[in-house]
């Protein structure tokens, strides 16, 4: 990081998409990669906690008796494909 | 300062003595005195540990006041001053290569002992099985074998292996009598084997040592360790003229509050596994497989 | 009054205890006396706009010091409630629910409330004066987390007076801490009070990691990077992994409890070992996360005063990141007696012993740097020098703790107690009031006065050895951790004596502390060079306090200890660079908005506690107004103009 600190608009080169053309965006979006690290530590400890605890029903109906499993599966994938698919659209 | 030192001498002096006076005597300190295998091979380890830690702690403190007695900032002090040295290959090999050794040694006797006490401390054919229940707040012991019942203190015979299997019909505690050796912790809804043996007759106090909520700091037991007959005539004789632990009697115990010891000649038939499974037990199958294996 | 209205007072107040009654009064009087203070001075407008609104990290550092001194004060007390109650057998200070209550606040408190805000404070006056940059990369995040740090832990203390306090212990294990056997608001407090302050401490991780990374002045590669960024920089990956794990525990706990869930119980499914799995998860990271900062100032510290380079510079960067990633690996010697099975047992012990290697060095490496130095005993080194006997006692038997056999003995005894106050206190403590000291004349200008920290210092740490070693001694006699009473008979009656006056001392050591510092105020010798120790680093090349905008000019960096280089350069007459002129510095602007949103938080927060869920729902609705409000907000920032820049600059003294 050659930058002269806080000033706002020395790294702004052409060909640099919007967002990374000031500091503040630079940090911001490395900020962000970070929190999605912490965020990702989040969700595999939900996870790994209904691994454990996923046929503890105490005698109660299991995911199978509540839900169409195989269909939110299914969704919840479609849904993910999109979010890749939008990938290439603002790289 | 000969003077001063010689008064923080008789300060000690003084202390020290007060320690023998109030009854502080060595008896007292229960992890060195063993009074069976299991706390034996792990007062050894104790030993061993602090023997191998001292290695480096002595030396590093006595390095420190060395060095800050002779690198002073005084105006006279023509000890060798190098601002600028700050590496040494030579040196840096040394300190990441003398704890590497002592840990390496260390962790050998660890992983030794670790595998050694989940097994009986002798070979027997017949271990002694006592289920332990740790409830609020007190302790209910119960002999299969026997099937008597006891709370907040259990007899078992001198020179024998016994398992206990602990579980918990409340907030988790932990089972420990350290004459006799470690804890383990008493889980809801898991069944837990401890094996402890004592070699001589007396008896041990034993308490719950994980915190668990009001009467907590009451949850003291005694282990009574007598001979084999003696033993038998113990049970024999609970079995004979105390009264029946009902269902109701149980519920009672297991409501909050502090008991007397007590003894009981039977339980409800079923009583410690059902509780296990209760709580949880139904999904771990390892637990199981030790109240399985007990009663084989 | 109707019956209704008078249950439910009695029951939204503590009542009963004179000791919170007295606590009620002076909360009172100290409330009015401040209001009174603010208003006949007229300065309500001054709190707002310098302090409750600041962006600025030495400002925001400068109230974390406060906060944590407080803390450290409240849970100091409670501590020494304890060890009153314990002074002799079968005292009657303090019945069962008060002590439980007591001692599940002082380690909450402790660790939560006074080490991460004491760490933070550091983080936040140091870090970025010592990279050579002009604040943190997000200001406004940094204001954000200290206001939850502090909405979070005041929303803890008022468990003390409004519902009751928790007392499951800092650790909170269920099933204990569930609702069948923890009615009542106290454990609420508790879950709420960590998740507010932990959601801080999670973006203050994730602020000072990108600081670290991306905002150095140019030339300080990592690797001549003082040890003290370095330590926060091993601390904020550890946080940024750890902190969520305590998210999930204590948001699923509080499910549990207010809404009904079977995550924990002890019923219907529900897997208590699941809790105690991941509060070690974060609790033992989190360890680290309080010590290595301590570290990294140790380090400072060491080689000011012996006025030498830090020794094997490498090898302590190597051993902080080992610890760091090996931190995760140790978590179950916490609960080694909880049948996981001699594998998984031995696993964890070899772990937790490697640890101490890297831990070992450094303490080598500290000895190396004052081998052959030129050592001035002050205060800052002192605390440093009292650190090292104890973290290597501490450290000794951590590894002794390890060993998991013997670990059957040790465990929730009062060896374990002496253990880890040995490695905290001695450690973590140590190490900031080490910092405080080292860096209170750059934050105030002025330095505290040496003779009194010295007195201070004293009665500290021998009050630390009267009062934790004979711990070790009563926890081989069988003593458990957590007993409010013991009977006489079982020879712990003078051990624990000696160890209560030993408490009295270190509380003696902490108003000397607080004398130190209010008498330093007034006749404490003021630093006008910017540089009172003659330092190695980049925040001693500034005025003290620096002005707000820390640098007119970044810094050029060619080597480790860049300040210590420069006026060898001076002292040698090298020609110095001609200066650059000055330019616009661009800053962030103040803003109200953190403020307000966490009193939003602790709203919210106050509602969950006590299921008033109208407050829940204002307090989260506000919650999402201010962050909507920053989405649109453009006008965060401003320009200092050069001639405003040559003014200041010219005040202080510097071109």
């Amino acid at each position: 990081m050659e930058a002269v600190h806080g000033d706002l608009h020395t790294a702004a080169v052409r060909d640099v998409p919007l967002e990374h053309t000031t500091e503040d965006g630079q940090l911001r979006i490395f900020g962000f990669w970070i929190f999605i690290v912490s965020d990702l530590i989040l969700f595999s400890t939900l996870f790994a906690t209904f691994a454990v605890l996923r046929t503890h029903v105490a005698g109660g109906p299991g995911p199978a008796q509540l839900f169409d499993v195989g269909a939110f599966t299914a969704e919840t994938l479609i849904l993910l494909i999109f979010t890749v698919v939008y990938l290439p659209g603002v790289m | 300062m000969p003077n001063r030192s010689g008064r923080w001498l008789r300060w000690i002096g003084w202390l020290g003595g007060c320690l023998v006076v109030t009854g502080c005597s060595p008896e007292q300190i229960v992890v060195f005195h063993p009074a069976g295998p299991v706390a034996a091979t792990e007062e050894r380890l104790i030993w061993t540990s602090i023997a191998l830690v001292s290695v480096v702690v002595v030396p590093v403190i006595a390095l420190m006041f060395y060095i800050v007695a002779r690198y002073r900032d005084r105006p006279n002090n023509n000890a060798p001053y190098r601002p600028k040295w700050s590496e040494s290959k030579t040196l840096e090999i040394i300190w990441w290569g003398i704890p590497i050794v002592i840990i390496g040694i260390l962790a050998t006797f660890t992983v030794r002992d670790t595998f050694a006490l989940t097994r009986p401390p002798e070979k027997v054919s017949s271990p002694l099985t006592v289920q332990v229940t740790s409830l609020d707040w007190k302790w209910l012991f119960q002999y299969p074998d026997h099937g008597v019942a006891t709370v907040n203190y259990c007899e078992i015979p001198v020179g024998r292996p016994v398992q206990f299997i602990l579980t918990s019909n409340a907030p988790m505690n932990s089972f420990w009598v350290p004459q006799l050796g470690g804890q383990e912790y008493t889980m809801p809804g898991m069944a837990m084997r401890l094996w402890l043996q004592a070699d001589k007759p007396g008896v041990y106090t034993g308490r719950g040592a994980n915190f668990s909520g009001r009467g907590y700091a009451h949850m003291t037991f005694r282990v009574v360790a007598v001979s084999d007959d003696e033993f038998n005539r113990w049970a024999a004789k609970v079995k004979q003229t105390a009264p029946p632990l009902t269902e109701d009697g149980y519920r009672k115990l297991v409501a909050q509050g502090i008991s007397p010891e007590l003894s009981f000649s039977s339980y409800p038939k079923g009583l410690f596994e059902d509780t296990i499974m209760m709580e949880g037990g139904m999904y771990m199958k390892h637990d199981m497989s030790i109240l399985g294996h007990e009663k084989t | 009054m109707p019956v209704g209205v008078q249950n439910y007072t009695t029951h939204f107040f503590v009542t009963g205890d004179p000791l919170i009654y007295g606590v009620d009064v002076s909360i009172i009087l100290v409330s009015l006396a401040i209001v009174y203070v603010l208003t006949r001075y007229r300065k309500w407008g001054w709190l707002w706009r310098e302090w409750l609104t600041t962006v600025d990290h030495k400002r925001i550092g400068i109230m974390y010091l406060i906060a944590a001194l407080l803390m450290l004060f409240r849970g100091g007390v409670d501590g020494l409630l304890m060890r009153t109650q314990l002074a002799w057998p079968n005292m009657h200070f303090l019945e069962a629910e008060h002590y439980n209550q007591i001692f599940t606040t002082h380690g909450t408190i402790m660790i939560l409330f006074m080490a991460m805000p004491f760490i933070f404070a550091m983080f936040n006056i140091a870090v970025p004066l010592q990279i050579g940059a002009r604040d943190v990369a997000f200001p406004y995040l940094n204001a954000i987390s200290f206001w939850l740090f502090f909405f979070g832990a005041l929303l803890f203390n008022h468990s003390f007076v409004i519902g009751g306090s928790p007392d499951a212990g800092w650790t909170s294990y269920p099933p204990l801490a569930d609702l069948p056997f923890n009615p009542g608001p106290g454990e609420n407090y508790y879950l709420l009070g960590l998740q507010i302050s932990g959601i801080g401490s999670i973006a203050t991780g994730i602020n000072f990691f990108v600081t670290i990374l991306k905002m150095r002045a140019p030339g300080m590669t990592l690797m001549r990077m003082p040890l003290f960024c370095w330590s926060v920089l091993a601390a904020c990956i550890i946080i940024i992994f750890a902190f969520p794990v305590l998210t999930v525990a204590l948001a699923l706990l509080l499910i549990d409890r207010i809404a009904g869930a079977h995550f924990f119980t002890m019923f219907d499914g529900g897997n208590p070992m699941m809790f105690v799995n991941m509060f070690w998860i974060w609790g033992h990271p989190e360890v680290y996360i309080v010590v290595l900062p301590a570290f990294g100032i140790f380090s400072e510290v060491v080689a000011t005063f012996s006025r030498k380079r830090i020794f094997g510079y490498s090898s302590m960067v190597a051993s902080m990141l080992a610890i760091a990633v090996i931190s995760y690996f140790t978590w179950v010697h916490h609960f080694f007696t909880m049948g996981a099975g001699p594998g998984v047992n031995s696993f964890f012990a070899v772990a937790t012993m490697i640890i101490a290697i890297p831990t070992g060095v450094k303490v080598f490496n500290w000895l190396m740097t004052m081998f052959q130095g030129r050592i001035r005993i002050t205060t800052p080194m002192l605390w440093t020098l009292g650190f090292i006997p104890n973290f290597a006692i501490g450290g000794a038997t951590g590894v002794m703790l390890s060993v998991a056999p013997a670990d059957y003995q040790y465990h929730n005894s009062y060896f374990l107690i002496a253990h880890f106050h040995q490695v905290l206190i001695g450690g973590t403590v140590y190490g900031m009031l080490a910092g405080m000291y080292y860096w209170w004349p750059k934050m105030f200008g002025f330095k505290l006065d040496e003779r009194l920290g010295k007195w201070a210092f004293w009665f500290f740490n021998i009050g630390f050895y009267v009062c934790f070693l004979p711990q070790y001694l009563v926890g081989f006699m069988g003593m458990t951790r957590r007993v409010y009473i013991y009977p006489p008979g079982l020879g712990w009656e003078i051990p624990n004596l000696i160890s209560t006056i030993g408490a009295y001392l270190m509380g003696v050591g902490f108003i000397l502390i607080v004398a130190d510092v209010v008498y330093s105020i007034r006749y404490g010798e003021r630093d006008l060079t910017g540089d009172p120790w003659d330092g190695r680093t980049l925040e001693w090349s500034l005025s003290s306090p620096p002005p707000h905008y820390n640098f007119a000019r970044i810094p050029r960096v060619d080597s480790r200890d860049a300040w210590w280089e420069m006026k060898q350069r001076r002292q040698r007459g090298e020609p110095m660079e001609e200066p650059e002129p000055l330019r616009p510095i661009h800053m962030p602007k103040n803003s109200g908005v953190p403020f307000i949103l966490c009193v939003a938080f602790f709203v919210a927060g106050f509602g969950f506690v006590f299921n008033w869920y109208v407050f829940s729902v204002i307090g989260l609705l506000t919650v999402a107004i201010c962050l909507f409000h920053r989405s649109f907000d453009y006008d965060t920032d401003y320009y200092i103009p050069v001639e405003e820049l040559e003014h200041h600059e010219a005040a202080l003294g510097r071109t």
